[in-house]
């Protein structure tokens, strides 16, 4: 195939042919390719001393099937805990009913201890087990995989998993913990927005990544 | 000083009906601490108990180590 410019048109172009680089061309113009689970950033924001992190833009079922929520996340003082709540209309309130969520778990920690459980009922989706009310200096790293924000008639689903370790150790708590968890809003309401916050009155501060998955 | 929410990236103060709402949340957090407490060591308390220290609860020194454990237990059920 040769390369071809007609009336100022590039009409084919030969690869090997193509010996410089490509100009940088915004993504707007990079239409009709195959995208199906393919990754978008849709946002990557940092937070400093911010009691809560919300994110109410970027959720578009037309575009995304699934999404992924990468947090770190350092908190500022001990007997905290950092959750996340939904929201189903654009961020103007979170979910915060008693019942709004069930939590699913299991975690370790190094000192020995491991369990699991199944909660009746909260008012939060957990991102990490236990509580860390005698530990200074926790830092947080979640990943929350959120594969069907969207399904007409379904509950919106959060796999997450996460790992949290302490400046300082604690010997009931052990240095380090692992988490797993599947959380559930219990609604079919279409999520379009999530808060991050703390119980507790520290404020926290770190950076979190907000990826989509192309639907095609 | 007035409460930050970082919204898309971008720090905004609480509004005052919001600081009320929070107040509220850590009021009702910081309440339940010695309950949290006791739920965690209660947790790691049981997980100590493992497969080695039940085959060892044949021996009396065995038995005498899950007792200290499920009185230690009993200690943080009492503060639920």
């Amino acid at each position: 195939m040769a390369t071809k410019i007609t009336n100022d048109n590039i009409t084919s172009v030969d690869a090997a042919k193509l010996t410089g680089t490509l100009p940088a061309i915004s993504g707007a113009n990079l239409t009709n390719m195959a995208g199906g689970g393919a990754t978008a950033l849709i946002a990557r924001n940092t937070f400093t001393g911010a009691s809560t992190v919300e994110i109410t833009s970027g959720f578009d079922g037309s575009v995304y099937d699934s999404y992924r929520l990468i947090i770190r996340s350092t908190l500022a003082a001990a007997g905290n805990m950092l959750a996340m709540r939904t929201s189903s209309n654009g961020g103007s309130s979170f979910d915060s009913g008693g019942a709004d969520y069930k939590n699913s778990y299991w975690a370790s920690n190094n000192a020995g201890g491991d369990g699991g459980g199944v909660g009746s009922g909260s008012n939060r989706l957990s991102l990490h087990s236990g509580n860390l009310d005698s530990d200074l200096g926790a830092n947080l790293v979640a990943d929350v995989f959120m594969p069907q924000i969207h399904e007409s008639g379904k509950y919106a689903v959060f796999f997450v998993k996460s790992f949290q370790y302490l400046d300082t150790g604690n010997a009931s708590v052990g240095a380090v913990r692992m988490n797993t968890w599947s959380n559930v809003r219990e609604s079919t309401s279409t999520v379009n927005a999530l808060q991050l916050f703390n119980f507790g009155s520290t404020t926290h501060t770190g950076s979190y990544q907000f990826i989509g998955y192309k639907k095609a | 000083m007035a409460r930050m929410k970082n919204v898309d990236g971008v720090n905004i103060p609480f509004t005052a009906e919001e600081e009320t709402a929070r107040d509220a949340e850590e009021a009702a957090w910081a309440a339940g601490e010695t309950t949290r407490n006791a739920q965690a060591e209660i947790n790691r308390l049981e997980g100590t108990v493992t497969p080695r220290r039940i085959r060892e609860m044949t021996t009396d020194a065995g038995k005498d180590w899950v007792d200290a454990v499920e009185a230690a237990i009993a200690v943080e059920r009492a503060k639920l």
